[in-house]
């Protein structure tokens, strides 16, 4: 042990005073050899520091000294690491309920919940739109197939998202944020890619819709297409259900444009920018599977969040593209 | 009060007042079972012996209480649905689930009931907080990679969490039964209805019927006010239990 006194101290003062034990640390040299008999003096000392410091009542240890890494004597578990849940979090959980119910009072004091006029089934609203949570999927319907967008997608994502663990289990730490500077830097990188073409591929369909070059590249012929819809009868279901002629099941004809602007063309766009997003991070980070997780997800989260406030503030009448619809009375 | 303590002759206002103080440290003995906790032992009895504290251990990590590690998000979404719970069955006070009062309901809790209006204020802004919390939440434990083993199936309870936090709002936002409301659900519904195989018969499920009426809205009720928050409920104690049992991933 080289430090000086003073190098001493200096550490010493690094730690907070509380996490330091005693008003008066003892200075460092080693612990004495107890004595033979000490139980009185032992449960004296108890007793002593019990009332010293509150914090000490958290615990039945203190702190004796701080030393040095490669010192002989290492306490594996630094004893003021440990504190009772009983004042320590719950304080905190108390402390933040109660902001949390002030600002909810405030807000619902101020502001109040919407209500228009008695639902009317004859008159449909320009536009209509769903809940702002899942105004990301209406946004999507307008560039896909409805059953695309509503539902496979976001079973896919959901799946995708429940699986995760059980595919990460490369090596490398839990519990830091981003898991490493290179992970840090791969988000902001996911973040700005994602961005970027989603306002591309959003402009692009309202200034060139997909389905219009489709329809144009693939004129409508009769009984041209793809079987694509099958009808599958459920007990209990759509009681106007009624099978072909041909069998059990109802078949139908979906022309090769709509195949082409709904399916074909957004499946492509999502899994290529997905494939290559997953090469530039991986070319330019030197990523690993966690950063490919990392820079996965955070596509998801960023699409989810652009789509939601296009949708929410930038789809006007009949959902058409509308730079200044946020600025009218929309309510929530 | 002149009177001294060792005085054989006792003010029977001291008197009075000692038998209470006695008779409240019982009561309050008989509630808690230990003095207030301010020793290693009673702080621990603070959370072990207390059915709602006991969900968490007795100490921790000094390092895992770092709030910018959780941003107290998981709390909060738990925060969320109790408010949102406590506020929603005094709403069920005054509202009956039919399409002829449903909106009128709601119109006599803004104008007549005592702090109706900021009753529905509560539900409706906690209702788009929770959402917005429980998503940041999972967001969260995904950066922080929390969900490595043994925390896989938790992480995957959350998942439930997270769909069953979408479902409740939704099957929420019909209720009042104006013009927003309907046509939200209308929209939502249909996207149903686009299931490859089985849409029409999933919205039908959904909304006995072809469109929003009478039965929607019951189906939406039941599923609100009861069938979603009990399966909210036991999934949170599941969820719960497993970050006890699997152990908290901060501050290691
Ligand atoms: C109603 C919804 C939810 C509630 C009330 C809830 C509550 C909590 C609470 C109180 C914790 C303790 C740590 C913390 O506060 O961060 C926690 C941890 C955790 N939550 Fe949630 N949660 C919910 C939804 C979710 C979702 C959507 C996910 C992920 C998809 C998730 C995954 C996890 C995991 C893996 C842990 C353990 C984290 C760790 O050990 O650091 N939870 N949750």
């Amino acid at each position: 042990m080289a430090d000086t006194s003073q190098e001493r101290q200096a550490k010493q003062d690094q730690i907070p005073a509380q996490a330091q034990g005693q008003p008066t640390p003892a200075p460092i040299p080693a612990p004495a050899p107890a004595p033979a008999d000490t139980t009185n003096r032992r449960a004296e000392a108890r007793r002593r520091h019990d009332a010293s410091n509150p914090l000490d009542k958290a615990r039945p240890h203190r702190l004796l000294a701080v030393v040095k890494k490669e010192a002989s004597f290492i306490p594996t578990k630094e004893p003021s690491t440990i504190v009772h849940v009983w004042p320590h979090l719950l304080m905190i959980e108390f402390l933040c309920a109660i902001v949390f119910t002030v600002t909810l009072f405030i807000t619902s004091a101020f502001i109040n919940a919407p209500l228009e006029d008695l639902a009317n089934p004859e008159k449909t609203p320009n536009p209509s739109k769903a809940p702002w949570y899942f105004l990301n999927l209406q946004e999507l319907l307008l560039h896909m197939d409805g059953g695309l967008a509503g539902v496979i997608v976001p079973t896919v994502v959901l799946l995708m998202i429940a699986l995760v663990p059980y595919f990460d289990l490369g090596p490398g730490q839990m519990g830091r944020w981003f898991t490493s500077e290179r992970g840090k830097a791969v988000v902001i990188f996911s973040s700005i890619y994602t961005s970027f073409w989603l306002f591309f591929l959003i402009a692009l369909d309202v200034f060139f819709p997909v389905k219009t070059m489709m329809k144009s590249l693939f004129p409508d012929e009769q009984g041209r297409g793809l079987l694509t819809q099958i009808k599958i009868p459920i007990p209990g279901g759509d009681p106007t259900y009624e099978p072909t002629p041909a069998g059990m099941l109802n078949v139908s004809i979906t022309p090769v444009d709509i195949i082409m602007s709904n399916w074909i063309i957004p499946i492509s766009v999502i899994i290529v920018l997905s494939g290559l997003l997953v090469v530039l991070v991986k070319k330019r980070f030197g990523a690993d599977r966690r950063d490919i997780f990392q820079a996965l997800f955070t596509g998801f989260v960023v699409s989810f969040a652009i789509t939601t406030v296009v949708g929410t503030a930038l789809r006007g009448y009949g959902q058409e593209f509308d730079w200044l619809w946020w600025a009218f009375k929309r309510p929530l | 009060m002149a009177t001294k303590k060792s005085s054989p002759r006792r003010n029977p206002l001291d008197q009075v007042m000692q038998a209470s103080a006695a008779f409240g440290s019982r009561v309050y003995k008989s509630v808690f079972r230990h003095s207030w906790p301010d020793s290693a032992r009673t702080r621990s009895l603070a959370t072990m012996s207390n059915v709602f504290l006991h969900l968490h251990p007795t100490t921790i990590r000094r390092a895992s209480l770092k709030v910018t590690y959780t941003f107290c998000l998981g709390g909060l979404s738990f925060f969320f649905f109790l408010v949102l719970t406590v506020s929603g069955v005094l709403l069920m006070f005054y509202y009956v689930p039919s399409v002829t009062q449903a909106y009128q309901d709601i119109k006599d809790l803004q104008t007549v009931v005592f702090a109706g209006q900021f009753l529905r204020n509560m539900h409706r802004w906690g209702a788009h907080a929770m959402v917005i919390v429980v998503f940041l939440h999972m967001c969260r434990v995904f950066y922080t990679r929390a969900y490595r083993p043994p925390r896989e199936f938790n992480w995957v309870v959350g998942v439930l969490l997270l769909v069953l936090t979408f479902l409740l709002s939704f099957s929420g936002y019909l209720l009042p039964w104006d013009q927003l409301s309907f046509w939200a659900v209308t929209v939502g519904t249909n996207i149903a209805k686009a299931t490859p195989f089985v849409g029409p018969e999933a919205q039908f499920l959904l909304i006995g019927g072809y469109e929003i009426g009478q039965n929607a809205l019951i189906r939406f009720y039941t599923l609100h006010v009861i069938a979603l928050p009990l399966a909210a409920a036991v999934l949170i104690a599941v969820h719960f239990w497993r970050v006890r049992k699997d152990g908290f991933s901060g501050g290691l």
